[in-house]
């Protein structure tokens, strides 16, 4: 063949070993050029492989809000709605009540919204306007208005009322004309509200305490039935009831102005976004030590030397805004694993910056991280669960209750009562809000 | 042949390295059953290069020993490379993980192109006892 040429010098030699370079260069790139070709058809299918677990967190549009805004306009409430002026500053409940009925108006997250006053059982229904002039105190006559139960009992007998949002804002105070019924208050309350107990709903109940000018009709009726407040204050009660999710999303989108006392009663999100962060991380804090790695929808990891820790993530924009703190999390978030060992690292769960989603993809999809450790997992499969128990009525329920309202107060006639007829209308103990799983399988 | 490479590459990475790292999903699904058959390619061609294009098609005098060590080098070098880019071009992240299954595929690719060599070797026309005679 014509490239052996046999050239008699002791050059020979050396070009032989050109040849031979040059030989294996061209083999090189051959080899190069092959080994790129399937680098482009293949990519497609890796992120398989990186992305172990995928419960994808826009895939599931949620339901459409429905939202029935009901308002106590009776007596008893006006002195919360005076009439203002440039030179009298509103009420805290015209602020607040004012801030959220407009979001309720014009927030993108509700579908539809209608008003309703409460004069007696059966609710008005009255156009955005209308509402809004009794809240900004420009409507003067109020009706006799309604005892507690009945009035819920009407707004949960309104059609639909089960499967949308309803809200409402009133004084609770409970004064029964038949005093027989104040042995019953927690009975009576959980009878008016029936559907709560036989459908779940949820009952969310924030508290306020705002200045009232006017009228004001205590419980107890003695020793005045009522007294003339100028600005002292008392307070007044917003109540979300509706299917869990939807009360959920409310409360979250919509009253994100809330105030500080909150209860929430059978409040449960839909299964928030959830997954292992495993890869593609930049931050070192992040990234998972020991032995551990996604596979399928789950994790693959050898706890037998070395304890595993990884990150996870966490859509729970849907929680409540206090619930959604670090601090709150941390407290009451369990992590459960039968057959082995697993928990949350103190200080670790925190809130995503707005940086670090949008610099890191991966993080792109939650609002919350936080750090699980494994440190036993005797068989070969398990399932790791995250919950978040539902937290029994809060403390400042107590101190925001009394017995005797008729020296006007920031606390309200059997208020401890009242949401005990709500909490009955629960199992115990209170069914959690949200719980998300993670398989998990012993590396041998 | 996945699970082959899966565990040819884990256990022999294992000597040096047990814990798995986060992205060990994507080497057990995918890179090791891909970097696995193409260093078995590569060594398989540059057998045959060595023995069938340069020693019996051509008569290049490329048969002694030194000029098979060199593509045995060159074998193992290719090894390497190609597990760190196509790990790499397929997002495995940088690791001692994967430092240590470049090392461990430089030795694949060595193992391949010995066993090939002895296998085929001795229909080659010049280099038939290249590297060493026998055994058939």
């Amino acid at each position: 063949m014509p490239i052996s040429v046999s050239v008699g010098l002791p050059a020979s030699r050396f070009f032989r070993c050109f040849r031979l370079a040059g030989v294996l260069f061209g083999t090189i790139s051959l080899l190069s050029s092959c080994s790129s070709e399937p680098t482009e058809t293949k990519s497609a299918s890796s992120t398989k492989g990186t992305k172990p677990v995928a419960t994808t967190p826009a895939a599931t549009e949620a339901a459409p809000l429905r939202v029935s805004v009901f308002l106590e306009y009776s007596g008893g409430m006006k002195g919360f709605v005076p009439r203002g002026g440039a030179d009298k500053p509103p009420t805290e409940f015209q602020q607040r009540i004012g801030a959220l009925i407009t979001e309720t108006q014009v927030s993108g997250a509700i579908a539809d919204r209608k008003y309703y006053l409460c004069e007696n059982a059966a609710p008005k229904a009255v156009p955005f306007q209308q509402l809004r002039d009794v809240v900004q105190g420009e409507v003067n006559q109020a009706a006799l208005g309604t005892e507690l139960p009945q009035m819920l009992e009407g707004i949960l007998n309104m059609p639909q009322a089960t499967q949308q949002v309803s809200v409402v804002i009133s004084d609770f105070i409970y004064g029964p004309a038949r005093k027989s019924d104040f042995s019953q208050l927690p009975n009576l309350i959980r009878t008016s509200i029936a559907p709560v107990s036989q459908k779940q709903l949820a009952v969310a109940v924030f508290g306020e305490a705002s200045r009232f000018y006017g009228s004001y009709f205590p419980a107890v009726k003695t020793p005045v039935q009522k007294r003339t407040l100028n600005g002292e204050k008392v307070p007044y009660y917003v109540w979300v009831i509706g299917p869990p999710a939807l009360v959920a999303r409310y409360t979250a989108e919509v009253f994100k102005n809330a105030p500080a006392q909150q209860a929430f009663y059978g409040l449960k999100t839909d299964t928030p976004a959830f997954a292992p962060l495993l890869t593609k991380l930049t931050e070192p804090k992040m990234k998972p030590s020991g032995s551990v790695y996604g596979e399928g929808n789950g994790l693959t990891m050898n706890v037998s030397d070395d304890t595993a820790e990884f990150t996870v993530g966490l859509n729970l924009k849907e929680l409540p805004a206090a619930w959604q703190k670090p601090e709150f999390l941390a407290q009451h978030v369990r992590v459960r694993l039968p057959n082995g060992q697993a928990s949350l690292l103190p200080n670790s769960v925190r809130l995503l910056t707005d940086d670090e989603q949008s610099g890191q993809p991966v993080l792109a999809p939650f609002t919350h991280v936080m750090r699980l450790r494994v440190s036993k997992l005797a068989a070969p499969t398990a399932t790791l669960s995250l919950v978040l128990p539902a937290p029994e009525t809060p403390e400042w329920v107590a101190a925001w209750s009394t017995t005797n309202d008729n020296t006007p107060a920031p606390r309200t006639f059997g208020l401890d009562q009242i949401l005990a007829g709500v909490r009955q209308s629960y199992p115990t103990p209170l069914p959690p809000v949200f719980t998300v799983q993670l398989p998990l399988k012993n590396d041998k | 042949m996945q699970t082959f490479f899966t565990s040819l590459y884990s256990s022999l990475i294992s000597i040096f390295q047990s814990q798995r790292p986060a992205d060990y999903g994507l080497y057990k699904t995918d890179l090791f059953s891909l970097v696995g058959w193409s260093t078995l390619g590569v060594a398989l061609l540059l057998v045959v290069a060595f023995y069938y294009l340069f020693n019996s098609a051509l008569r290049t005098g490329m048969f002694r020993t030194t000029h098979w060590v060199l593509t045995l080098a060159l074998a193992a070098g290719l090894g390497t490379l190609l597990a760190n880019t196509l790990s790499k071009s397929h997002g495995a992240e940088s690791s001692s993980y994967l430092g240590y299954f470049m090392v461990v595929n430089m030795v694949v690719a060595s193992l391949w192109f010995l066993l090939f060599s002895v296998l085929l070797k001795r229909w080659s026309t010049y280099a038939r006892t290249t590297p060493f005679v026998g055994p058939f």
